[in-house]
């Protein structure tokens, strides 16, 4: 809640970095997550080779397949054009056709002698001499632009080459790409003009390549693919391997179709000037890498493996490690709390056993060493016991200054006439415990206790300086305690105590005084008897010094003179003075420094209010808040004959309290803090005759509190319907009070608030424990400030749920229920549980409805029962009515409710009446009502307001003198809620109590819930 | 054979009466002539050793040397009528005979084989094409040329087979020598388009105007 826990998990986290878990947890993972990374990479390395060793053999051999094709390729092109040019006929058509200037002959005759060859879907275009396009046939068709199909460069070579008779190479034309011949067209030795004849470079030629290593091969000329094997289809491969080409040798690695492949590039296009034309090769390395791949998957499987093993080892180890440390360190911290009774169990042999062994026996020996020490102090002083341990025990002694204070009860014996033995005994123990942490609050050593009489010493052994004004203080603490004493015993009805203190100063003998065998450190002298003397004098509540004294504190001291006294053994009188007080300077100011820190309150507050609103705003789209119910899931039971059904259901609320500095009374604490509940309910129906619900629910106790968790049954009880037509029903069981309009709403989307009004919150002065003695005594109560109040029972506890049997039934527009329970309305909730030793206290409760009209409802409730416990404490009880159950509260309830459309309006008015030991009629009684609206605003939003307060009666203080026995109390609380979804809600309350009672402390309270229906 | 003396026989006899009706309206006004000298380029010619090796024989062949012609264009008014006897062109020897022919329009050209074994002679000159197709020793085949212009032949088995048929529309034509020198003579005066060709260098057109009487002279670079 505050900023706290955060720290803590903070530091949490820093201690385990630095721990010994986490180094050996990082050098085991590390280690095997080093070796992990070296294998993986070792087989990546080695995988790249394979696959470079692979590829390049696999790229040679196409290239020697290829180098074949286009040996063949060539060959064939050039008998072609061998066979062509070897005639007179095509060089006298092209003679022709540059003589005429008209082309169409030549074609005819192409086409004819090309037919006559065999040559059909070839590629054939002519130029002349000097290398001009003439004119281009494809397949028999002649081209639109000759100048496409003209290889230009290898026209060119050939130009330049007379000898030559022809030249190979690639020539691009449209989307195809051709293996070309040029040739020379000769008649009489005289060159006519040029011959090219060429073949397409086809998929057949691809897949031939590539069959010969199974590669997918791919012709790219001019950024496209103008050939491929089947398998490179259209998709990624082609692309990739287009977007190969331009770059000779070994490519990247591609993956397609679930296929990994090496791309490979060669340039197959010869000879200066000729467009680049690229055999792209893809070799598929699946079966290359598929060995390494599945020796890197069990090497990874393996590896993590390690590295989960080698964590599960690092835990186990330093578990094993780190267990007995924290038995060492936890014992270390019991022994430097002082507790040396610890021994530390650790069954081992290695080092740690050693050193827990090691640890036992010390703590064994200190153990004994504190024993002899307690004895020691509990003898004598501690300081004394310091002295003597040191070792300088001396018989005899010094002369030192010391302050003697002495302090007896007054009229101890009578007080404690009549008294059993123990109960003396504990008054003692008590009047001596508080003297003794006064002198020792005050740095004094308490010398002896004789009888009911205590004497402290202030100087001795040691000194720490201003020890007179130190025994004075310690003797105003004394009187304070006495004085707080006594508020509780007057509570409790018994006689107050005086105590009567003397104190002086002066030189005195401090030793050890006794026998060898038993020693006794004590101061004598003549200021020591004068103190005693002054005790001896001094009155119930008195604190006397002499004048030498007072006059060695200078101005110290407020005192007033009480004249000249002869003391016994003194030969002068002395001038005694009874001290009210020490005069010192800036008193307060530490007081104020002690103040609650406001700001961390604060703080944890926003972070409270934060969570909430981040549970009501953060997730809402509404429907991240639509938790499902059980009836959503489907949750349910019935029996196979359809008997019994069984129906879960449960609600969660979670609360943010913020005090506002004081508790609101059921709310005890004064910080912000979390609480709410969990609660599972199961309905069980069977027939329509029997009903039955159990609740179990989990919480922050019955009123939130800042405490821890706990859970039980809240509710638990079956209802039989004997005729189910008949509007008639008994129940018996747990659960909650059929009195009042509020305590069935409670925790309910009915009632519009968190908290509960007044009559159900509100702790009255009458308490279950404490018996007052009179009439006066009671009506006193009130005056007191706040942590003297008497907490007492409300007039109603928040939500009775007790053990009993109740009737029901109704008819027409009337209802009634009828019961005995086995608390009063106001008992707290550890009287619910069924005690069947506890005889008396059986209450009776009815309620009666009447619905006047649909929208007008009317219920009376009345409760009577014993409220009393038997651990009674303070006055007897009267004689004559020596039971705790002859001791009723009586109760009335009125309500009324009001509905229609977006409006409810609620009222309750109750009337309670008290039998108090001691107290005679007019017995202690209140009024408290309550009237509430609530009004739906939009959709899911709505606002409440509800005003509640208590009146409480007079009581005769004496003859004809009534007082009230309480302050009038009010509470306003305004309330909004949202429903986020169907099943869950957020709400808010701001409560403002106001009273005229003494204690002007703040206590409004601020509330928020998040609850969820399921 | 006999055929074909008989056919030339009826040819010369059904010609002279012809050519004796002409004599009597032989004189002419006046006449002029034409002295041309032609310069051959040697780019032009062929580049490779005209030599073709023989098949299987061990022989090579020289490829025939057509002579370059020169020949007026066109039709020549009052020209006197030129009836050529029956023309051959010879295929023996594995050579045409005569290396080039002029002929007039309409003139039908025999082709007799007289070697012992196929040629086939073919042409695909604008002017006439035709290809006889192989025929053996002993046959011939007969083409007339209707249409003026130079038709180139050739043999497709032997390919250093070459000749020229010259179609003209009148008598005025010479054969230009080896130092490129041609005289024209007879030619009424006028203005006149002049060829001059050779096989591999092609055809150039010149115009020449003949003077009543004298030479025109006349310088073609070809």
């Amino acid at each position: 809640m505050s900023a706290a826990p955060v720290r803590a998990r903070d530091t949490a986290v820093a201690r385990f970095r630095s721990s010994f878990a986490a180094k050996l947890l990082l050098a085991l993972a590390g280690s095997i997550a080093v070796l992990l990374l070296a294998t993986v990479a070792a087989i990546r390395v080695q995988t790249g080779r394979q696959v470079a060793v692979a590829s390049e053999r696999a790229l040679a051999q196409s290239r020697k397949v290829f180098a074949q094709q286009e040996s063949d390729l060539r060959n064939e092109l050039q008998d072609d054009a061998v066979r062509l040019a070897g005639s007179n006929r095509l060089p006298a058509a092209v003679d022709e056709a540059i003589s005429s200037g008209s082309t169409d002959f030549l074609v005819q005759t192409t086409t004819y002698e090309m037919s006559l060859a065999r040559i059909p879907q070839a590629l054939t275009a002519y130029t002349d001499p000097d290398g001009r396009p003439l004119v281009a046939l494809d397949g028999g068709h002649a081209l639109p632009d000759p100048a496409t199909a003209v290889p230009a460069p290898l026209i060119a070579w050939l130009m330049r080459n007379d000898t030559a008779f022809g030249a190979f190479g690639y020539h691009q034309a449209g989307a195809r790409l051709y293996a070309v011949y040029a040739t020379r067209l000769v008649i009489f030795g005289h060159a006519v003009g040029m011959l090219v004849v060429g073949t397409p470079v086809s998929d057949a030629i691809a897949t031939s390549v590539g069959s010969g290593v199974g590669a997918e091969v791919c012709f790219v000329a001019g950024g496209r693919c103008v050939a491929r094997t089947p398998g490179v289809g259209r998709g990624g491969l082609q692309a990739r391997m287009v977007a190969a080409a331009g770059a000779s040798g070994r490519g990247e690695r591609v993956k397609w179709n679930g296929h990994r492949y090496q791309l490979g590039a060669d340039r197959i296009a010869t000879g200066a000037g000729m467009r680049d034309a690229w055999r792209v090769t893809a070799i598929p390395l699946d079966g290359v890498v598929a060995p390494f791949e599945s020796i890197q998957r069990v090497a990874l499987l393996v590896g993590f493996g390690c590295l989960g093993l080698a964590v599960l080892l690092g835990i186990v180890l330093s578990r094993g490690f780190a267990r007995p440390v924290r038995a060492l360190v936890a014992a270390t911290e019991r022994v430097a709390e002082g507790d040396y009774d610890v021994r530390v169990e650790v069954e081992r042999r290695d080092e740690l056993g050693t050193l827990a062994h090691a640890f036992n026996e010390m703590t064994h020996g200190l153990m004994l060493k504190e024993r002899y020490r307690g004895v020691l102090d509990k003898v004598v002083s501690r300081e004394v016991a310091d002295e003597l341990l040191k070792g300088e025990i001396t018989l005899g002694g010094e002369t030192r200054r010391v302050a003697t204070l002495f302090a007896d009860v007054r009229g101890f014996t009578a007080l404690t006439e009549g008294m059993e033995p123990q109960r003396v005994i504990a008054l003692v123990n008590e009047v001596m415990e508080r003297a003794a942490a006064a002198v020792e609050g005050e740095g004094g050593v308490v010398d002896k206790y004789v009888g009911d009489e205590v004497m402290a010493v202030f100087g001795a052994p040691a000194s720490h300086g201003g020890d007179e004004l130190r025994a004075v203080r310690a003797a105003l603490r004394i009187r304070a305690s006495i004085e707080e004493l006594n508020r509780e015993r007057t509570l409790r009805g018994e006689p107050v105590l005086g105590m009567g203190i003397g104190i002086n100063a002066g030189l005195a003998v401090a030793g050890n005084m006794g026998s060898h065998g038993r020693l006794n450190y004590t101061v004598l002298g003549e200021s020591v008897n004068v103190a005693s003397r002054l005790c001896d004098v001094a009155r119930g509540g008195e604190i006397l010094v002499v004048e030498p004294f007072l006059r060695s504190l200078g101005d110290a001291l407020d005192a007033v003179a009480l004249g000249p006294r002869i003391f016994k053994g003194i030969s002068r009188p002395l001038e005694v003075y009874a001290v009210r007080g020490v005069r010192e300077p800036a008193a307060g100011a530490e007081e104020r420094a002690r103040t609650p820190a406001a700001p961390i309150r604060a703080a944890s507050g926003a972070v409270v209010a934060g969570v909430i609103a981040a549970l009501a705003l953060g997730a809402s789209p509404a429907r991240a808040q639509n938790l499902p119910t059980f009836k959503d899931l489907g949750v349910s039971w019935t029996s196979k004959n359809g008997f019994w059904q069984v129906t879960p259901s449960g609600r969660i609320d979670l609360d943010g309290y913020f005090p506002g500095g004081a508790p609101a009374w059921l709310v005890p604490s004064t910080r912000p803090f979390v609480a709410g509940r969990a609660s599972l309910f199961v309905d069980l129906f069977a027939v329509n005759r029997v009903y039955g619900l159990v609740e179990a629910r989990a919480d922050r106790g019955e009123a939130p509190a800042d405490r821890p968790v706990q859970a039980r049954i809240e509710q638990a009880y079956l209802r039989l319907t004997p005729v189910p037509t008949a509007n008639f029903s008994i129940e018996a069981g747990k659960f909650v009070t059929p009195f009042g309009g509020w305590p069935q709403r409670h925790n309910s989307v009915a009632d519009p608030f968190i908290r509960p009004p007044l009559p159900y919150d509100y702790r009255t002065m009458i308490s279950p424990f404490i018996v007052p003695g009179s009439a006066a005594a009671f009506a006193s109560w009130k005056e007191n400030p706040g942590f003297w109040r008497p907490i007492g029972a409300p007039i109603v506890w928040e939500a009775p749920y007790q053990f009993g049997a109740m009737a029901m039934g109704g008819w027409k527009t009337l209802g009634f229920r009828v019961g005995w329970v086995n608390s009063a309305p106001s008992s707290e909730p550890s009287e619910w549980n069924p005690d069947f030793n506890q005889k008396h206290a059986y209450s009776f409760v009815a309620h009666a409805g009447w619905q006047v009209t649909p929208e007008l409802k009317l219920g009376v409730s009345y409760d009577r029962g014993p409220y009393l416990q038997d651990s009674l404490k303070g006055a007897p009880l009267p004689a004559d009515e020596n039971h705790v159950s002859d001791f009723d509260q009586r109760l009335w309830g009125f309500e009324a409710s009001f509905a229609r459309g977006p409006v409810q309006a609620r009222g309750e008015l109750l009337l309670d009446q008290w039998d108090v030991p001691n107290i005679e009629d007019p017995y202690p009684s209140d009024v408290s009502f309550y009237a509430e609206t609530r009004v739906k605003l939009t959709a899911g939003l709505f606002a409440a307001a509800r005003y509640s307060g208590i009146r409480f009666s007079r009581v005769e203080v004496a003859e004809g003198q009534f007082e009230r026995w309480d302050y009038p109390i009010d509470r306003v609380q305004l309330g909004a809620g949202y429903q986020l979804s169907r099943t869950t809600e957020v709400r808010a309350e701001y409560m403002i109590n106001s009273t005229s009672a003494p204690p002007p402390e703040n206590d409004n309270l601020l509330s928020l819930r998040w609850s969820w229906q399921f | 054979m006999l055929r074909n003396r008989a056919a030339a026989l009826l040819a010369a006899g059904l010609l002279a009466p012809a050519l004796a009706a002409a004599r009597p309206r032989a004189p002419v006004p006046a006449a002029g002539s034409i002295e041309g000298h032609v310069t051959f380029s040697r780019s032009n010619a062929a580049r490779v050793a005209n030599r073709y090796p023989g098949e299987g024989s061990g022989v090579s062949h020289r490829a025939g040397a057509v002579p370059a012609v020169a020949f007026i264009v066109g039709a020549v008014e009052g020209a006197r009528p030129e009836r050529a006897q029956h023309p051959t062109l010879v295929q023996q020897d594995t050579a045409f005979h005569p290396p080039v022919l002029v002929i007039p329009v309409g003139t039908s050209v025999e082709f007799p084989n007289r070697d012992p074994f196929f040629h086939n002679v073919f042409s695909y000159s604008a002017p006439k094409r035709f290809d006889l197709g192989r025929f053996p020793r002993g046959e011939s085949r007969t083409v007339t040329f209707d249409k003026p212009g130079v038709v180139k032949v050739y043999c497709e088995i032997h390919q250093w087979m070459r000749s020229a048929i010259v179609v003209v529309e009148n008598p005025y034509h010479a054969q230009i020598g080896e130092d490129g020198r041609f005289t024209i003579e007879g030619i009424p005066p006028g203005r006149y388009r002049l060829a001059v060709w050779d096989f591999d260098r092609g055809q150039k057109l010149v115009d020449v105007t003949v003077p009543p009487s004298g030479p025109a002279r006349v310088d073609v670079a070809l």
